[in-house]
């Protein structure tokens, strides 16, 4: 949550580059990173619809965040893998999770546990 | 979560071993599907990448994706399973009109027909409806390009955060009175650290030969924490065990016969030993030799890609006696049985059971032999993975020996070993290996 805050996005977004809500379980790769200093100069010369149209489908929140106007820094290349809450607490949890499952539909549980 | 990843695939692959003609391939898919996120996040715990193992991550991370989908039906969510309710609920209604017009001899295979259609439908909503479409899924795919703008990912690890809560919270409110406790915590903590930034400055200026008082020194050299030399590389025997003395003894514990412990001890002599220095050959000589029994090895292993940091595995073995008011343990461990190129994927090594840790002293010409007898497991198929799990299978031959003797020099660290059958060690199991 709190790339929520820092990168001023929403929290179903990637806060590295313009991912589609519904393309993030996607294997999509080269999408475009994100550039706030784009964002910025967009909103202060033009705040028309489809301006806002545009930061609502990429998930912007353009509200002033704490890297707001700050020269030569880029928010998304600010943001850093995180093993132990990206792969160990949630993707293995949710792997397990799939895992019984797939074993309970199978009929498999039990051999699975008793290993 | 950290420790199931070593073992999940291998467990899942014993789980789902002899699958039926229709379950074949969805298992293949599942088992292709944790592999692949499996090696995904071992590739990303590599302290440096070549192109070619940042190409590994990516193959792993595509292939993952490619066959995720076998899950999907288990992440239905709420108010997809509220829809499918609903749609079931409206076939049937639908379905208890019109089956009220149908003659009861075609009522039963009507119904298996409706049970069929119902559960396609089930599972078209469930396509339909469900999505793996959530951040930390994706993160993964920023992986590989932040290797390459970056370095290596456990260089940001988030775990010297999570450690600091111990260090800056826990330790500060265990010795507060709990009274205004948050004012105390950080007191506490900040006293710690204008301590140790204080060490930190005497001691740089003590290096650089400033003038100071000998008291300042002498504490300077009670609290400044030695650099942490690496662990000796070799291998260290521990809990003697008093009821053997001898070569009688040691059989008599054991349960093997005098004649085959002989046989060994000449075997192991000739083959290892230069000529001068062999153990002597005569049974009422070798008998009588003195014996140490052990029940632990502790052999320093290198950490992961690491070149002077070492890992110690306890390896244990207790015989008959029980453990710390457990069962007996003997573990598995690996032995270097042969030259690389050996044993496909085993790399020339062999996982073996500990039998007896022990010393035995040759008193003619006052040397020690520090040496463990095991039980050695053969791989199945020449070494060679499994295709669809990657795991090597090994089991115990028929025809192999019961106990060889080996150089604990020879041993090489624990085992992890997954059984497919009972739990005991039976001619022709298998067994599944993780550690390859």
């Amino acid at each position: 949550m709190e790339n929520v805050a820092l990168h001023g996005i929403k929290s179903n977004v990637c806060p590295k580059c313009e991912v589609l809500p519904g393309e993030l379980g996607t294997d999509a790769s080269s999408l475009r990173a994100r550039d706030c200093a784009r964002y910025e100069r967009c909103e202060r010369e033009s705040a028309s619809d489809d301006s806002r149209t545009m930061f609502e489908t990429l998930g912007i929140d353009l509200e002033k965040n704490v890297f707001h106007g700050l020269h030569l820094v880029s928010a998304p290349g600010l943001h850093k893998p995180d093993l132990i809450h990206t792969v160990y607490l949630v993707l293995f949890k949710h792997l397990m999770y799939w895992i019984s499952g797939f074993l309970k539909k199978h009929a498999r549980l039990q051999a699975f546990d008793d290993t | 979560m950290r420790n199931l990843r070593p073992c999940l695939l291998g467990v899942l692959a014993v789980g789902l071993r002899q699958p039926d003609s229709r379950q074949v391939i969805p298992f293949k898919h599942a088992l292709d599907c944790v592999r692949a996120l499996v090696d995904f996040n071992m590739m990303a715990q590599y302290r440096s990448h070549t192109p070619e193992t940042i190409a590994y991550m990516e193959e792993y991370l595509y292939r993952f994706h490619r066959m995720k989908d076998i899950f999907l039906e288990f992440r239905v969510s709420k108010r997809t399973r509220a829809k499918v309710d609903k749609q079931r609920k409206e076939l049937r209604h639908q379905r208890a009109q019109s089956n009220m017009r149908v003659a009861p001899s075609k009522r039963r295979r009507r119904l298996e027909e409706d049970r069929d259609e119902e559960n396609e439908l089930r599972m078209d909503m469930i396509h339909t409806e469900s999505h793996f479409n959530f951040v930390k899924m994706h993160l993964l795919s920023h992986f590989s390009d932040h290797i390459r703008q970056f370095g290596n990912i456990p260089m940001y690890s988030t775990e010297f955060g999570e450690l600091a809560h111990k260090e800056q919270i826990k330790d500060g409110w265990r010795p507060s009175n709990k009274n205004d406790v948050e004012r105390q915590i950080l007191h506490s903590y900040g006293r710690q650290h204008a301590i140790r930034m204080r060490l930190s400055n005497l001691n740089s200026l003590r290096c650089r030969g400033a003038n100071l008082g000998d008291d300042v020194l002498g504490y300077l050299d009670k609290t400044t924490s030695t650099v942490s030399t690496p662990a000796p590389r070799g291998r260290i025997l521990k809990g003697r065990r008093d009821d053997v003395s001898d070569v009688l003894d040691f059989c008599k514990v054991l349960g093997i016969s005098l004649d085959r412990i002989c046989l060994e001890l000449i075997r192991y002599s000739r083959h290892n030993l230069p000529t001068e220095r062999r153990l002597p050959e005569e049974p009422a000589i070798l008998q009588l030799l003195p014996v140490e029994l052990l029940t632990q090895l502790e052999i320093p292993v290198l950490a992961f890609q690491e070149t002077d940091v070492y890992d110690i595995h306890r390896a244990r073995c207790t015989g008959t006696h029980r453990f710390r008011n457990q069962e007996s343990r003997n573990d598995w461990v690996w032995v270097q049985a042969g030259s690389e190129e050996m044993y496909g994927a085993l790399r020339g090594r062999l996982p073996a059971k500990l039998v007896a840790l022990f010393k035995i002293r040759d008193c003619s010409q006052d040397t020690v032999r520090r040496l463990a007898g095991v039980q050695m497991l053969s791989p199945v198929n020449s070494g060679r993975p499994s295709d669809i799990q990657s795991l090597v299978t090994v089991q115990l031959r028929e025809d192999a020996r019961e106990f060889t003797l080996v150089d604990i020099g020879t041993i090489l660290g624990l085992a992890h070993l997954i059984s497919r059958g009972r739990p005991a060690l039976a001619p022709q199991q298998p067994y599944q290996l993780e550690d390859v």
